[in-house]
């Protein structure tokens, strides 16, 4: 078998797959970027984050990973949200991450400074006021956002499609990588497929996952997309809903190895938002089949029992 | 179950309450229909034009075709075709046909892309070629399409030059053709394509598609002993 490489979706893809797939994969993430960017100008998530409160007529498809972002949103209590696209582009992330400058002080990451308290503003919400309606009309094929919320699918989206792609083709041994985040399938007998885990400090190996015949591994990071907000504070895009700021926990770096892209994405996501402790535990109570691994503020490497990971020496 | 809950808000956040209305009637795999289906039943394959080319085992990497296009508004536009020929001329696969001609359209009108009709013999395609190369009309934009090196068919080609051709209606009658040529081997390749108006009135109409060109990028091999890829957050 043979590695194919492209950049989608403002990541690095790599496919392994029999000959034929790989176009009709990237053909079909290609129309996802193109429905789901926040910078392509005519997208609906960038025509549903302009509706200015009116009803927005979007695509099936794109109600139909909203609701099952939705879904997800309700199963975290709110702790994954795709309702987070005003903050990101209020911190700074309102371009292709290609053009915004990136800071990787390994320093920084390291501290993991919480950033500075949002002072309130002439658009912060009224706290006694009713909270604001989202809606989405699976009939009439619309969205409604009121002023102030914005819609961000990215990681989400990316996990979701890699997964219904992976779902979609027949091939018995295949592997789908979209910058680190992954699905990969082989047969019980064939040997498994070996994934480096990288360090989010020194970006060296931290070990080797060896997955189970059908696997999804996501991995969110505190130390990758990173910028310097306007007060020269590191942000990076992993926001925290109960705040809308960049998170701030003990935990930099958390990989999660589960059956479905787009729960790993999510609960690696949550795990980094609550940290080693409370999000492992949080964790294990929504998905106990998943396994995790993380990597704290102090540079301690954690995982749970049974996932299949060897570490580096 | 429940989850944490919402708390430590600032006065800065605004947490909307989702309103769903309406019935969710479609499934997931509705909208990855462009890939492969291994629950559909194969169809016999057309008989290749490029006999005297023996596939190779494995695709031998990725060819990116790409292309500006500005959607003309009007009737009878922007309808376009993007396949490839081996370098004797013969139909290899179709990367995107617009779906109205793809499915039927050139019945009412039957100006609609003509030569991409007369050279992939469309009328006779399998279901499954239409499935795969049917789409909407692209919005206006930088588009990208790909090929790996398959044919119609699925099977790999041989190393080689193979033709690159963009059809599009401009108005009605009025196209232009677009035609580059790829070189697939062991190197990376670039090539642009020349443009032909036809007829030359086609001159005079709204620029829809523009600066064609394609690019080729060998697959590499994947080593058996080392690990496949790395996990690192994005």
């Amino acid at each position: 078998m043979r590695v194919t490489r492209e950049r989608v979706m403002g990541t690095e893809l790599l496919t392994v797959l029999p000959a034929g797939q790989a176009a009709a994969v990237l053909g079909w993430l290609r129309d996802v970027e193109a429905t789901f960017s926040r910078f392509v100008p005519d997208s609906d998530v960038s025509r549903a984050n302009a509706g200015a409160g009116r009803p927005v007529a979007v695509s099936g498809l794109f109600l139909h990973v909203l609701t099952e972002a939705v879904a997800y949103q309700r199963r975290t209590g709110g702790l994954f949200s795709p309702f987070l696209g005003a903050e990101l582009v209020r911190l700074g992330y309102d371009r292709d991450f290609a053009e915004v400058a990136e800071v990787a002080e390994v320093a920084e990451v390291a501290a993991h400074v919480a950033p500075p308290a949002a002072a309130p503003d002439a658009a912060a919400p009224d706290d006694d006021a009713a909270p604001p309606e989202v809606h989405l009309d699976l009939d009439a094929s619309t969205v409604q956002l009121p002023p102030g919320v914005g819609i961000d699918l990215g990681g989400f989206v990316k996990g979701w499609s890699v997964q219904a792609a992976l779902d979609a083709l027949d091939a018995p041994r295949c592997l789908i990588d979209a910058g680190g985040d992954l699905v990969a399938r082989r047969g019980e007998n064939d040997p498994p497929w070996r994934v480096g885990v990288e360090h989010p400090l020194t970006r060296t190996a931290l070990g080797v996952l060896e997955l189970p015949p059908a696997a999804a591994v996501a991995t969110s990071s505190v130390a990758r997309r990173a910028w310097r907000g306007t007060d020269g504070a590191r942000l990076h895009h992993i926001v925290d809903p109960r705040s809308g700021q960049p998170a701030v926990s003990d935990c930099l770096q958390a990989t999660v190895l589960a059956d479905d892209l787009a729960a790993a994405e999510v609960w690696a996501t949550c795990l980094t938002i609550l940290g080693t402790t409370e999000g492992s535990t949080h964790l294990a109570e929504l998905d106990p089949a998943a396994r995790w691994l993380t990597v704290d503020t102090e540079g301690a490497v954690r995982h749970s029992p049974g996932l299949p990971f060897e570490a580096t020496p | 179950m429940e989850g944490p809950s919402m708390s430590n808000r600032t006065s800065r956040l605004i947490v909307p309450i989702i309103v769903i209305s309406g019935v969710a009637v479609t499934a997931s795999a509705t909208y990855v229909q462009q890939l492969p289906d291994a629950q559909r039943p194969v169809e016999p394959a057309a008989p290749l034009s490029t006999a005297t080319l023996a596939p190779t085992e494995e695709s031998l990497g990725l060819v990116r075709v790409s292309y500006q296009l500005t959607r003309v508004p009007g009737h009878a536009r922007n309808q376009v075709a993007v396949w490839i020929e081996d370098d004797r001329g013969n139909y290899v696969r179709t990367l995107f046909a617009t779906s109205f001609t793809a499915n039927g359209g050139y019945d009412r009108r039957p100006e609609s892309l003509p030569l991409w009709r007369r050279t992939s013999g469309w009328e006779s395609a399998s279901d499954e070629e239409i499935r795969s190369a049917s789409r909407p009309a692209q919005n206006s934009g930088p588009q990208t399409l790909y090929w790996d090196g398959t044919d119609r068919t699925g099977a790999p080609m041989r190393p080689g030059r193979y033709v690159y051709r963009v059809e599009a209606n401009v108005l009605w009658e009025k196209r232009v053709l677009f035609t580059g040529t790829i070189e697939l081997g062991d190197e990376p390749t670039t090539s642009v394509a020349d443009v032909a108006y036809l007829p030359e009135a086609a001159r005079d109409e709204p620029v829809m598609v523009a600066d064609v060109r394609a690019s080729f990028t060998p697959d590499e091999p994947l080593s058996p002993d080392d690990v496949t890829t790395w996990t690192r957050g994005s």
